[in-house]
């Protein structure tokens, strides 16, 4: 029966959350890049980016609600101005998209520590900003369990996981998303019908990337409340897989990162109360998991026609 | 917990923590220690006398024969760290050294930070090239490396470090045997009599050797004192990854751990919050560098390491013209190195000064220190 309740523990439940918030801002960020027919290889570096500009601006000028926010921007700004970088080289130039995400992440992640040792040097005395205060929804948080798991959270993680909605209606319920997802199936048909083809790559390019330096500072304000390097492991890949697992969809993507954060949970929960499975074998799970999931619903999926592709007006096909 | 409660756990706290370091440093350091809050010292305010002990030491070493340096320059000492010196952990505390060795043996240091064991080798051998002639390898995980090239390059000297002396030691090569295990003792012990709910839990990174015998020696330290303690144990699988660690912390506290005894570096953030947003917060330990700032409330103790005194006693050795030599590096038989434990540097005429060798005592403060620990450790 323990292991039952295990499943359902309102604890694990609760942080599943929170894991779940930046792995599903950066994936709906990247679904915003993809749609248009940018693959944004550079996202491990620009969520890096956006952590240690989150973690630096909070540290210099204290935890006050401004500086928080100031931060935030910041961290956004910075993943903008990356995918500027990108969207001019992609976009402009008509570079390789791998080749050119790829530079940027390696540049991304380098800046990234560069920017934390600029600002807060070498010290042996790690330090701290404190994650944000947790605000408890009156009433809803009373009740018990659901209380738990959905209203003791920070604002960070209300406002992350609701980011959900504007995006998928966006996307898929005004004209402006129609046209956006053309975009990313095919540019020339848009530009054939007059629609400012550059105006609409750019503008997905620009809100996709805050998302993701978005997501990049919810790692030391709201997760961890510290700075180190490489601090999203790798979950910056997690969410360009989590785009191609919800198959470039918001609802399924957000079904991804929350199915993926619980695996992970349920883990180190089982890697407690059981010891007769190896920790590295329960470690494995997450990823066992995509790779099956991946396998069962690949074949149905459909990536954007122009994913990848440079569009050249001039050009015949 | 009611506020009184708290009151007196803080206290215990105090009294433990300071303790704990004294037993840390052992035997006769034990009143030097005593004055000087060991887990709040940092190194900062020493490494300005370092620098300038530095300008003072460095014309008078240069063209001295017991450099072992045959061109008369000073000895280059070449170090490779295997994470980024911003680290203010492992990484941090052996950068942080560099500046006191100069000092201290009047040689040249230069490093190379986040250097994958696949790159190691060759980061070492550009060094060789260039003409360095120690080179220190910060991390077990380069251990290998070290043996290999020690058989291709006589001329050069390594300083390896290890779980406990390592097998097969070339002739070129000095070795730092850590023993990380007995300071995970004490603060088991700690956890032990700090537990309420009868669970204290180890909470790792990588399982490597080092690791799990930290994990054992704890159990066995929390034993020592409470013989019916339940203990937990968990490894992350990554002694950086602070979400992971959040994750794991959750569910040893969710088992019940009050007492969390980390064999984590910068995991240790997630642990912190994973603790502060818990019902009933868990107390916490670690290692390496002092992480109690990180969460004062709920942070018992540190074990402080000092790798800049063992890569010292290496120096010293090579100085000395010995080429090899085993270091044992654990609490109570390390040398007493002020920048971790804030205690007054020992001059001459202090009880327990003991010069180190003619030619050898004008070159810096610590080189005029008693060097207690080095005597029954050299082979």
């Amino acid at each position: 029966m323990d292991f039952l309740l295990d499943l359902v523990d309102a604890d694990m439940l609760r942080t599943t959350l929170v894991v779940a918030t930046p792995l599903l801002l950066a994936a709906l960020g990247e679904l915003l890049l993809e749609r248009v027919g940018l693959l944004n290889l550079a996202i491990e570096g620009m969520v890096g980016v956006g952590a240690a500009m989150g973690f630096c601006v909070v540290f210099v000028a204290g935890r006050t609600v401004p500086t928080v926010l100031l931060a935030i921007a910041a961290a956004a700004l910075s993943a903008i101005l990356i995918g500027v970088v990108f969207g001019w080289l992609t976009l402009h130039l008509q570079a390789n998209q791998i080749t050119v995400g790829l530079a940027l992440l390696i540049l991304g992640l380098g800046a990234s520590s560069l920017l934390y040792r600029g600002v807060v040097g070498v010290t042996t005395t790690p330090p701290s900003i404190g994650t944000l205060p947790l605000w408890r929804i009156p009433g809803l948080s009373e009740i018990p369990y659901l209380g738990r798991v959905l209203f003791q959270h920070d604002l960070f993680v209300y406002v992350g996981l609701s980011t959900l909605l504007p995006v998928w209606w966006v996307l898929h319920r005004t004209p402006l998303g129609l046209r956006l997802r053309a975009v990313g199936e095919s540019p020339k048909a848009v530009d054939a019908l007059g629609l400012p083809l550059a105006r609409l790559r750019w503008s997905a390019l620009v809100a996709g990337c805050a998302l993701i330096g978005i997501a990049g500072s919810f790692f030391p304000l709201s997760l961890v409340g510290g700075y180190s390097d490489d601090i999203a492991s790798g979950r910056g890949w997690l969410a360009l897989m989590l785009v191609i697992f919800g198959r470039w969809r918001p609802w399924t993507i957000a079904a991804g990162a929350l199915l993926f954060a619980y695996v992970e949970a349920l883990q180190f929960q089982f890697g407690v109360t059981s010891k007769a499975i190896p920790p590295q074998f329960l470690r494995m799970l997450p990823y066992v998991l995509a790779i099956i999931v991946l396998v069962r619903v690949y074949g149905r999926a459909q990536a954007p026609a122009a994913l990848t592709k440079p569009y050249d007006r001039e050009s015949r096909f | 917990m009611t506020n009184q409660a708290t009151t007196l756990r803080r206290l215990t706290v105090g009294l433990l923590a300071t303790g704990l370091l004294l037993a840390g440093c052992g035997g006769e350091d034990a009143t030097d220690t005593a004055t000087g809050d060991a887990t709040t010292d940092t190194a900062a305010p020493d490494a300005d006398t370092d620098a300038a002990t530095a300008s003072d030491t460095g014309g008078e070493s240069t063209g001295d024969p017991a450099d072992g340096s045959s061109d008369g320059e000073s000895l280059r000492f070449a170090m490779i760290l295997p994470g980024p010196i911003q680290d203010a952990d492992y990484n941090a505390i052996a950068y942080e050294g560099l500046a006191g060795l100069e000092a201290d043996y009047g040689i040249a240091t230069e490093y190379s930070e986040q250097v994958a064991v696949a790159d190691a080798e060759r980061v070492a051998r550009e060094y060789i090239t260039d003409g360095v002639d120690v080179i220190g390898l910060h991390g077990g995980q380069f251990l290998t490396i070290a043996t290999d090239l020690a058989a291709e390059f006589p001329d050069t000297t390594f300083v390896a470090e290890s779980s406990g002396p390592m097998d097969a030691q070339p002739d070129n090569v000095w070795n730092i045997a850590r023993e990380f295990a007995p300071g995970f003792y004490v603060q088991g012990a700690l956890a032990g009599l700090m537990t309420e709910t009868n669970t204290v839990a180890f909470l790792g990174g990588i399982d490597i050797p080092d690791y799990k015998a930290s994990a054992n020696a704890m159990f066995a330290g929390a034993r020592s004192v409470a013989p019916e303690v339940e203990l937990l144990f968990n490894f992350t699988g990554d002694q950086n990854d602070a979400v992971v660690a959040r994750q794991s912390a959750d569910a040893l506290i969710n088992e019940g751990a009050d007492v969390l005894v980390l064999g984590l570096n910068n995991g240790i953030y997630g642990v912190a919050e994973s603790s502060a947003a818990a019902a009933d917060p868990a107390l916490m330990t670690s290692s390496f560098t002092d992480k109690v700032t990180v969460a004062p409330d709920t942070f018992l103790v540190s074990t402080l390491w000092d790798f800049e005194g063992a890569f010292g006693q290496a120096i010293e050795g090579i100085q000395a013209g010995e080429a090899s030599g085993v270091i044992p590096h654990e609490p109570g038989v390390g040398p007493d190195h002020p920048g971790r434990t804030a205690q007054r540097p020992r001059r001459r005429g202090d009880p327990g000064h003991r010069p180190v060798g003619p030619g050898r005592r004008r070159r810096g403060r610590r080189a005029r220190q008693d060097r207690r620990g080095r005597r029954p450790l050299m082979s």
